[in-house]
């Protein structure tokens, strides 16, 4: 049987796109953070040197 | 440096996007043919030797049905593979404690043996060594069929995303993998890549950040005690961020193409009792170090204070040449036997009560990031810290 989506489910599925963007810019944050204070002489991770 | 070098992201962004488009048969093949470009661009010709040879020989040795109740092949294998270790590693370390001690004793060392240069180890020597002890001991003690295809062994030898600096991965659970390797799901994919963000955002930003904190604090000539406890508390911060950063990004490159590695992190500096700690702090190693040293030894069952001491002994030589490493590693052996100690004669200390795990929360805190002084610091330097801890 079929039915129209509820409000509920309207809802939901707006709670999830506005989680996805959510993630999405945070994300993009952190990447632009990192990209601006990646340096070419950056000290080397610790543990590869074991 | 490896994950933070131009070149190493131009790679995945190459290696990554053709494993996805190739073929499922050949999938192998270009991981296989990636991790040797990987490895041969860090490492160079005399860095791929030894892994190569090793590797065909672990390959070799475990294909052998040698007979259990001898002597074997496998043992000896095992026993090549630490003292290439120890050449590597920790050679030039020896013959200087050897000079030390013949000067002391008066005896007197030969000239060539003084001056002679340790060769630089090869790349992730620590990491592969003990991948490969680890399988030949499965196969071994615990009866686990080896792996017969070579080029899954050669992925699990050198898989570019762990090979410098783990996690270290146990064959039972990465090897199947490779018999049926295929593209990841989207949201796995983008899990994988969200991971590699973080893990960059850690290093660069809040690892890097605690360095040059660290290095401000360094500056002070008079090390008080605040000094000294900012010193303690951001290079706990600063390896944490380092290499759980880089665990990410390792992780979040396998998971990319679709493989699953181990995890190493799992919010350490919130345990609430050292055992615990040592659960959730690099833990491909500390599992590793249970498994086939720890609980060889006898474990939980006999001399339990001794084996501890010996396990966390070995974890703190295992992390470089140097005494302070190996302070590092007895006093937390000497903390996690004391503990058990306390866990035995006084069990209520450790009751799942809130005033009880706070009370333990801080105190290990407090006993862990008191050991990232000797970690990062020469004992000579860490006596004169702890003086100024304890006489303010």
């Amino acid at each position: 049987m079929v039915t129209n989506p509820t409000s509920a489910d309207r809802h939901g599925r707006a709670r999830a796109i506005g989680r996805g963007v959510g993630i999405a810019a945070l994300y993009a944050l952190m990447l632009l953070a990192v990209l601006a204070m990646w340096k070419t002489n950056a000290p080397p991770f610790i543990y590869v040197a074991f | 440096m490896l994950f933070l070098e131009t070149w190493f992201w131009l790679f995945a962004a190459l290696a990554v996007p053709a494993y996805l488009v190739c073929p499922r048969p050949l999938k192998l093949y270009w991981l296989l043919a990636a991790s040797a470009i990987f490895h041969y661009h860090f490492a160079g010709p005399a860095g791929m030797t030894p892994i190569i040879i090793l590797a065909i020989l672990t390959y070799t040795v475990a294909l052998v049905p040698w007979r259990l109740e001898r002597w074997s092949g496998v043992a000896a294998m095992i026993a090549l593979l630490v003292l290439t270790l120890t050449f590597y590693k920790y050679g030039r370390f020896l013959l200087d404690n050897a000079v030390v001690l013949a000067a002391a004793s008066g005896v007197k060392m030969p000239a060539w043996l003084a001056r002679w240069k340790s060769p630089a180890a090869p790349l992730g020597i620590s990491f592969f060594t003990f991948e490969f002890v680890h399988y030949l001991y499965e196969v071994r003690v615990h009866g686990r069929a080896p792996i017969r295809n070579p080029f899954h062994f050669g992925v699990f030898a050198i898989f570019f995303p762990t090979l410098a600096a783990g996690p270290i991965k146990r064959f039972p659970d990465f090897v199947p993998q490779l018999a049926a390797l295929h593209n990841p799901d989207p949201a796995r994919w983008f899990g994988g890549a969200r991971r590699i963000i973080r893990g960059l955002f850690k290093k660069v930003c809040i690892a890097e950040l605690c360095l040059e904190c660290i290095q401000v604090f360094e500056k002070i000539p008079h090390r008080s005690a605040p000094v000294v406890v900012a010193l303690a508390v951001l290079q706990g911060w600063r390896i944490y961020f380092d290499f759980d950063g880089y665990s990410d990004v390792a992780i979040g490159l396998a998971q990319t193409l679709n493989l699953t590695v181990p995890e190493n992190f799992n919010r350490p500096y919130w345990s609430t009792s050292l055992q615990e700690f040592w659960r959730r702090w690099h833990m491909s190693l500390s599992s590793w170090i249970r498994d086939y040293i720890y609980i060889p030894l006898g474990g939980n069952r006999v001399r339990r204070g001794f084996n501890l001491l010996a396990a966390m002994l070995l974890c703190g030589l295992w992390h470089g040449a140097a005494w302070n490493f190996a302070a590092w590693g007895m006093y937390h052996g000497t903390g996690l036997a004391l503990e058990a100690g306390a866990r035995r004669w006084a069990p209520d200390l450790f009751a799942d009560r809130w005033p009880q795990r706070v009370a333990g929360w801080a105190i290990c805190y407090a006993f862990v990031t008191y050991g990232w002084l000797l970690f990062f610091y020469p004992i000579g330097t860490v006596a004169q810290m702890t003086r100024a801890l304890v006489v303010w």
